[in-house]
């Protein structure tokens, strides 16, 4: 299946804007996170920390409605759905 | 992004706006008083500022916003203007407008909506330096 990541802030500029990932059935946003750093070992640092954990600050939104990092391991992803990678958000 | 319907106005633009106009329509017969915020780009060394969004996001979050405001302090009418895009030093950021039947209640809304949005709103700002640019930190970011 394929899933549509879009990165935003500071990670627009190390990862791109969006990229299609294409993963198997029944796989998790922390997998399709994971395969969007496998070939980059300092952009997994930006997302994960040294227990490889998601780094607190990090917002994640699967198809424009926040989730919590508990969902990001246990929610299954569907064809088409939009992961979100969003660092602090710095407006006003 | 826009919406009129509520009297205010909700919008994420490249536009600039006339704060003049948006505090004149937010009187009401019943209004007791209208306080504003503007957000300034401020001269921190930087050439400009490059702001963006998630758009459809944070035009939610900005309307969703806007009606915790109108719930909790009672507000009548709410304007809220974002901008996006390249902005010079001097040039506005963001315009908040609300108005109420007493001031107490319009410096509330008005510092409530300031600050979910910026612990909300995806919205992030770049400066442009003469050699090279730099993300301004987030409000709940640490190293």
């Amino acid at each position: 299946m394929k899933i549509h990541v879009r990165m935003f802030g500071r990670f627009k500029h190390q990862f791109g804007d969006w990229r299609e990932v294409d993963v198997p059935e029944g796989n998790t946003p922390l997998d399709v996170l994971k395969e969007v750093v496998a070939t980059n070992p300092e952009g997994y640092m930006a997302i994960f920390d040294d227990q490889n954990r998601i780094r607190n600050h990090i917002i994640l939104m699967l198809n424009r409605k926040r989730i919590s990092f508990a969902d990001c391991s246990s929610v299954i992803l569907h064809d088409t759905d939009e992961l979100a990678l969003l660092p602090p958000v710095a407006g006003g | 992004m826009e919406d009129r319907d509520s009297g205010g106005r909700i919008a994420l633009t490249g536009d600039d706006f006339d704060s003049g106009a948006y505090i004149k329509s937010a009187k009401r017969r019943t209004t007791g008083a209208i306080v504003t915020f503007v957000g300034v780009v401020r001269d921190d060394d930087i050439e400009s500022i490059e702001i963006e969004a998630y758009e459809k996001v944070a035009q939610g979050d900005l309307y969703e916003i806007r009606d915790e405001a109108v719930a909790k302090y009672d507000l009548q009418e709410v304007t809220i203007v974002h901008r996006v895009g390249n902005l010079q030093v001097g040039d506005n950021i963001l315009l908040i407008v609300v108005s109420a039947g007493h001031r107490k209640q319009a410096f509330s809304g008005c510092e409530f909506i300031l600050e979910r949005i910026k612990e909300r709103a995806p919205i992030w700002k770049r400066e442009i330096l003469s050699d090279g640019d730099r993300w301004v930190k987030g409000n709940h970011e640490y190293a």
